[in-house]
């Protein structure tokens, strides 16, 4: 697997990099301790985040008691 | 979503656009909404020479500490999730680098979430105080201070003109957004309230407990350690002193270990100024550090909320305060409080009061 990894990081395909990253995230294949690293600027170049702080909006919520609160945090 | 500024009649915070229509649907009010990206620009803009850290910064610092005291060390606690290590600065005179010692020890981590950066400023200021005033009672300890916990968060937040506000760590979710909220991602009662299972919050758990290196490494680290008696995981902001539970409004049922969280809490707000409380009075969270610490190793921990108290009605500038006397004032106070919990760790137990009756308006019913 690190081989497979190193040679895509090679070509600077992050994208599939990531996709393996997502299938152990998943359990679909065993959690390496040997995570790859991803060149995340690259990435970003040719893949851009679905979302990234541009998709985060600051939002303020009429909220009073602790239960809504809990409520908002766990969205 | 984050909650970062909290209100008598609302609360302020980051939320992803996915889920603003849920929460409405939930049968809340939206009164602001702004792109995170307009916000940052008017609250974030670099300021000159500011003093927050680069991972390179950090360890120069801790390098030049461990190399001009001889009970100082460094090591590592692990790797993040982009192979940077979790330095870790280690005070003992008979004991170095990851080897065991029998001396009462206090763990003292900084920055789990990025954009929280004066917390790291923090850690390595107290580091250089330890360090310079190390007495006969320090002596007697084992003392760790990691001054960033997420250090790949840090450069990511720090690399942007403007700051980018960022607040987990830099794993990649399968629908390809980025990050889990480390401070969710500990496995006690992990995955209960207060916590997200949406991968684009800011406070997105993980896809399972400790399935991050940020936080897996740590545990191992405590995991090793059955001489850690104290905890503190500092934060910004808020200005409070917080203590377990953040999963259930229930006080801790130990009356032992509920007492002395409340004395401790309380006499370290009395050093800062700040307002302790049980961290689930604000609302309840699961998932975090300090429940775990406490929840499955014993030890007495806290969260500390360094300032501001309250920034405005926008967030992001609360995280990149720009006053240097202001800052220089919550650091002095800072270290105090923290010498008061060096002090009481080999034996905590020992600082609750004979008359202690007061305590009781600390149950949260």
């Amino acid at each position: 697997m690190q081989k497979i990894i190193k040679s895509i990081r090679d070509k600077k395909t992050c994208y599939l990099v990531c996709t393996i990253m997502s299938l152990w995230t998943s359990g679909i294949i065993a959690e390496s301790d040997n995570y790859p690293s991803c060149d995340i600027d690259q990435f970003q170049q040719e893949f851009p985040y679905k979302s990234d702080i541009n998709d985060l909006v600051w939002i303020v919520v009429n909220a009073t008691t602790v239960e809504e609160r809990t409520l908002l945090a766990q969205k | 979503m984050s909650l970062e500024t909290i209100r008598p009649d609302s609360v302020g915070g980051f939320a992803p656009l996915e889920i603003i229509k849920n929460i409405q649907q939930a049968g809340f009010t939206i009164k602001t909404q702004r792109p995170l990206a307009d916000v940052l620009a008017e609250s974030t803009k670099k300021v000159g020479s500011f003093p927050y850290k680069t991972y390179a910064e950090v360890q120069t610092t801790l390098e030049n500490l461990a190399s001009t005291y001889s009970f100082a060390s460094l090591f590592s606690m692990g790797k993040s999730l982009q192979g940077r290590e979790l330095w870790t600065l280690r005070l003992n005179t008979t004991a170095q680098g990851m080897q065991p010692s029998s001396k009462p020890g206090c763990v003292l981590m900084a920055t789990i979430h990025t954009r929280e950066h004066l917390a790291t400023v923090f850690a390595l200021r107290l580091a250089e105080y330890l360090c310079s005033n190390y007495d006969s009672t320090l002596q007697q300890l084992d003392i760790y201070i990691t001054p960033l916990w997420n250090p790949d968060g840090n450069e990511y937040d720090l690399s942007g003109n403007p700051y980018r506000c960022y607040r987990k760590n830099m794993r990649i979710n399968p629908d390809r957004s980025i990050g889990v909220d480390l401070n969710r991602n500990f496995g006690f009662v992990w995955g209960s309230t207060g916590a997200s299972a949406v991968f684009t919050s800011d406070t997105y758990r993980g896809p399972y407990p400790f399935s991050e290196p940020e936080t897996k490494a740590f545990k191992q680290f405590i995991e090793h350690r059955n001489n850690i008696k104290t905890f503190a995981s500092y934060h910004t902001y808020g200005e409070l002193i917080i203590y377990p539970w953040g999963h259930t409004s229930a006080p801790l049922q130990n009356s032992l270990d509920r007492r002395v969280h409340v004395t401790l809490a309380r006499n370290m707000a009395k050093i800062t100024g700040y307002t302790p409380q049980q961290a689930s009075k604000l609302y309840l969270t699961s998932g975090d550090a300090v429940d775990w610490t406490y929840g499955a190793r014993g030890i007495i921990s806290f969260t500390l909320e360094l300032i501001p108290q309250l920034y405005g009605q926008i967030g992001c500038s609360g995280f990149y305060p720009t006053n240097q006397t202001i800052i220089d004032d919550a650091i002095a106070k800072n270290i105090d409080a923290a010498l008061y919990l060096l002090n009481i760790t080999a034996n905590p137990y020992k600082s609750i009061p004979i008359d202690d009756e007061c305590y009781e308006d600390e149950i949260v019913v």
